[in-house]
Order: structure tokens, then C-alpha cells, then sequence
């Protein structure tokens, strides 16, 4: 589990983006499982975006919005098969969702639905997992659960999460591996690391660059 | 006025079998097209386009072409790629661009009819729709585009419906969005374009949206939704038809007026807003019997008032439950 954080502004966003080729990079470039960027890595990358304003009358129901997860893998023009949804299936079981799989996106609470958004991502079976602030807008409790869920998942599949914090104590408690951005990479190592607190003092107080 | 029967026995007749068929599909290409208009959030788009094709009309009159449908065809289309092309990087308001292609193809539109020799009733037909008077070609016509329309929507459901949800979760997927969004555009111009000589230019959007916004109020599932307001579509333009038979009444503001009354009602109706729950709620909640609350009694010392206030709640409840 990878965490990645850094003051607002710092390009966190802006770096998920780069890798899901949803943004161009002015100059670099990017290499996804060694290789550019191209249709094949998007289909392995699992993407859980920044908790924006959906529209709560939208007609979708939880397993329709968690099947989109699907949708690229199948291609074009065909429809999901039965071993598709028995992967969806398989998905809102480990999401805790199964129950809530014909309700209508809209009458969700902000935890039920940051994990539609997380079922979505994984139904691809992704091998790297990208998720933007997935516990913003959760409450403490709710925080703990879904981050002891991506830990299970991590542990369960092997399955990369790479995901950008705003708590540094959840950087601490649930990740392997620390970025620090701020417009660059300003510090990297692990949570154990003695020099994290300092770094951390160091880019989000003592830098005056904003 | 024309009675039930001289609209029965008009059956008959090649131009009404024509003429309903022409409703039917007017209200199939149009509210099937509709429900991603409505969930995409781009009703003026509709709008534009609806007016570049009533510009293309008019400089049809003043050159003398009688089939206008061509040109009508090469400015919606050409207006729907422009609209896309100008707005795929998303650098100015949606609204903004739309708004400048809605205004200036309806000042062209209004420039070639100023420059014809007289305001002639072809005019009218175009702003207003006459369905009774559609052409055989027009009909042919709109068999195909209602065919190629439902085929790559049905084909394309499940990625039109995710890029709906979210066009950047679409394109991280890697769903080719900039070229479906281009498709897009094409089917709705290809929507107007056929259905303006029935229900003219003027109103020929809000067929696009009216039947879709109708079915979007009642349901919460997507195919449901799909159903639901090509229904209403069809009955909106066939009950549109039947005035206008009847009535001699002006058939695309009948249909238009029509798929309103529907909407009207299923807003009520609606369990996204729970009006008629509400009124019903309020109705109930003035015939209920409200018991009498006994004053609170006095709290003396801290442990003891609470164990009062218990006794007391529990008073109320026993009320209640004898209620």
C-alpha cells in the first residue's frame, strides 16, 4: 500500500491523472508497468475518483454503477456475460454491498457510496488500484472500515492501492510506502522511518513556496 | 372538424398509414436519443442544433430548393461536429458555446427568411411542423435514421450510460469518449433533422427532452427509464396526430403540449419528490389525535430528576399506546 501526500496544490491529483493517461504530461513521460501508456494499462489500473457531486436522482442502482467496472474489459458493443457479474457479484461481497446491490445510487450515505466507487475500481480486477482521497468525506469510524478494507484486500489479493491522503495519521497506520509531493517528489520511504515526521514538518510548514 | 370515424376510415389511405407511422418513430428517434440528452445534461445542445436545422430550411426556401432535407442535414450535422470539435477540450462553458451557435443560426435563419420575396407558408410549415403533410421520402428517411439510431444505442448502451455517469472515469477506462461523444452528436442531429417537418423546428427539442425528462421523474432504473419515455414519445405524437386530425389544430404544438401534460403529472407523481406522499402526510397529520402533554413535573436533585423525567416519558408513552 502506497500513500501519497503533500499540501493542496501539490500536484497529488494531477500525478493519479498523469499515470490514468487522463492527463498529458507536458514533459517526461510515464511508464506503467514499465511501458507507456496505452489502452492495456488503463485496463489494468483501477481507479477510485475524488468524491465529486453526482446527481442523487441519477437512475442507476449500486450493482449498475459497480458493474461500469466491467464495461472496458468486455468491449464494445458486447454485454457483460455471466462470469462478469459473477465477478461483480464476488466484488460487492467483499465491499459489504451485496445487501444494498438494487438500491438507487442516490439513497446511499457518503460511506456506502465511496464503497460503490471502490467496487467499481476493483471489478476490473485491476493489478494497481488508484484511489483520490477515498476517505474524505467519511466520518472517523467509517475512515477505519474502509481502510481496514483496503487492507484486506491488498493482503487478500495482492492488489497495489496507491492512494492520496490528506490524514498523515492514516499514512502512518495503514501504508508500506510514503510520498511526499509538492510540484516533486520530496521525501520517500516508509512509515517507520525516523526522518518522516520532520519531512513532513518540513514540506507542509517550513516550505514557504505558496 | 373531422369526426373519430373519418380518422378511422382515413387508414385507408397510403398518406395516413404514412403519417402514423412517422409519429411513431418521430416519438421513438426522439425520446430514445432523449434519455442520454437528459442524463448528460445537454438539452440546449438539442436546442442548437434544432436551429441550425431550421437556418438550413430557410436558405432552402430562398434558393428555391424543394426538398430542403439535404441542406437541413448539412447544417445540423455540421453544426453537432462543430459544437463537439469547439468543446473537446472543455476550455470554455458548455453553456457559452451552445448559447452562440443557438443565437446566431437562429439570426441566419431569420436573415434568409427576411430575404425572401414573400413570407411564404413553407415557412411556417418549417417553424411549426405540419405531420399530415410528410413527404414519402421524408418517411423513408426517417425509417432508417430511427434503425441506425436504436441499433447503435442498443449496441453502445452500456458505455453511453457509464460515460453519462462519469466522463472521466469513462476515459480512464479507456472507452474511446471523444469519439463516441462525436457519434453522439451526429444521432441527435440526425434525430432533428428528420423530425422538424413534423413537428417543426421550434419544437422539435423539446420532443428530445420533454418525454425523456417524463420517465426520468418515475424511475430510478436506467432501462426502465429508456422504455418509459419512448412510451410516452409515441403517445405524445400520436395523440398529437389524432388533434391534429380532428381538430385541424397545428400538430407539433398539440404534441408538444401533450408530452407537458405528462410530465406535469409524473412530476407529481414522482417518488424522487414525494409530493403527493407529502400532501397526504400533511392531510393525515391534521386528523391525527394529539395527546396532551402534562406539564414536566419539577426536577429536584440531579439523580432524582432524572428518574421523574423517566416516569414522566413513560406516562406519556402509556398515554400514547391507549390512543
Amino acid at each position: 500500500m502506497v500513500g501519497i501526500c503533500g499540501p493542496n496544490g501539490s500536484g497529488k491529483t494531477t500525478l493519479l491523472k498523469t499515470i490514468l493517461g487522463l492527463i498529458k504530461p507536458t514533459e517526461g513521460k510515464v511508464l506503467v508497468f514499465g511501458k507507456p501508456i496505452t489502452k492495456d494499462t488503463q485496463m489494468r489500473i483501477g481507479y477510485m475518483p475524488q468524491l465529486k457531486g453526482y446527481s442523487k436522482e441519477f437512475p442507476a442502482k449500486v450493482k449498475d454503477v459497480v458493474s461500469m467496472g466491467r464495461y472496458p474489459i468486455r468491449g464494445l458493443f458486447k454485454r457483460l456475460t455471466r462470469k462478469d457479474w459473477e465477478i461483480i457479484e464476488r466484488v460487492m461481497n467483499d465491499t459489504q454491498l451485496s445487501e444494498l446491490a438494487d438500491r438507487p445510487i442516490g439513497q446511499l450515505s457518503g460511506g456506502q457510496f465511496q464503497r460503490v466507487m471502490l467496487a467499481q475500481a476493483l471489478a476490473k480486477q485491476p493489478e494497481i488500484i488508484l484511489l483520490d482521497e477515498p476517505t474524505s468525506a467519511l466520518d472517523f469510524r467509517m475512515t477505519i472500515k474502509f481502510m481496514d478494507l483496503l487492507k484486506e484486500l491488498n493482503e487478500k489479493y495482492g492488489l497495489t492501492v496507491i492512494a492520496v491522503h490528506h490524514d498523515l495519521q492514516l499514512l502512518k497506520d495503514y501504508t508500506d510506502r510514503i510520498i511526499c509531493i509538492d510540484k516533486a517528489v520530496e521525501w520517500e520511504g516508509n512509515p517507520q522511518d525516523a526522518d518522516l515526521d520532520e519531512a513532513l514538518l518540513r514540506i507542509f510548514f517550513y516550505k514557504t513556496t505558496h | 372538424m373531422a369526426t373519430l370515424e373519418d380518422f378511422i376510415q382515413a387508414f385507408q389511405y397510403d398518406w395516413m398509414q404514412r403519417t402514423v407511422l412517422a409519429a411513431v418513430l418521430i416519438g421513438v428517434i426522439c425520446s430514445l436519443i432523449g434519455v442520454f440528452i437528459i442524463l448528460r445534461g445537454m438539452v440546449f445542445i438539442g436546442e442548437a442544433i434544432a436551429h441550425s436545422a431550421f437556418a438550413g430550411a430557410a436558405l432552402a426556401l430562398l434558393l428555391g430548393i424543394s426538398d430542403p432535407l439535404l441542406l437541413v442535414l448539412f447544417f445540423g450535422i455540421s453544426t453537432a461536429l462543430g459544437i463537439g470539435y469547439i468543446n473537446k477540450d472543455e476550455k470554455v462553458e458548455d453553456d457559452v458555446i451552445v448559447g452562440i451557435f443557438f443565437a446566431s443560426f437562429m439570426g441566419l435563419a431569420i436573415f434568409f427568411i427576411g430575404l425572401l420575396p414573400s413570407y411564404t407558408s413553407n415557412v411556417q410549415a418549417i417553424l411549426f411542423g405540419r405531420i399530415l403533410l410528410i413527404t414519402k421520402r421524408n418517411v423513408n428517411l426517417l425509417i432508417l435514421f430511427t434503425l441506425i439510431t436504436t441499433v447503435s444505442i442498443f449496441l453502445l448502451k452500456k458505455e453511453f450510460f457509464m460515460i453519462s455517469f462519469d466522463k472521466e472515469l469513462a476515459i480512464a477506462s479507456g472507452l474511446p469518449v471523444t469519439a463516441m461523444n462525436y457519434f453522439f452528436l451526429v444521432l441527435i442531429a440526425l434525430a432533428i433533422d428528420v423530425s422538424i417537418f413534423a413537428i417543426g423546428a421550434i419544437l422539435v427539442f423539446a420532443m428530445l427532452v420533454i418525454p425523456a425528462a417524463t420517465a426520468y421523474q418515475l424511475t430510478y432504473d436506467f432501462n426502465k427509464m429508456i422504455v418509459l419515455s419512448i412510451t410516452f414519445g409515441v403517445f405524445s405524437s400520436l395523440g398529437g396526430l389524432f388533434f391534429s386530425f380532428i381538430y385541424d389544430w397545428p400538430s407539433g404544438s398539440v404534441i408538444v403540449l401533450l408530452a407537458t401534460f405528462l410530465f406535469v403529472v409524473s412530476y407529481i407523481l414522482s417518488p424522487k419528490r414525494k409530493l403527493v406522499s407529502t400532501v397526504f402526510l400533511l392531510f393525515k397529520r391534521n386528523f391525527k389525535h394529539v395527546p396532551e402533554i402534562s406539564p414536566l413535573p419539577h426536577f429536584h436533585g440531579e439523580n432524582q430528576g432524572i428518574e421523574e423525567f423517566k416516569e414522566h416519558l413513560r406516562e406519556i408513552q402509556k398515554g400514547d399506546e391507549k390512543n
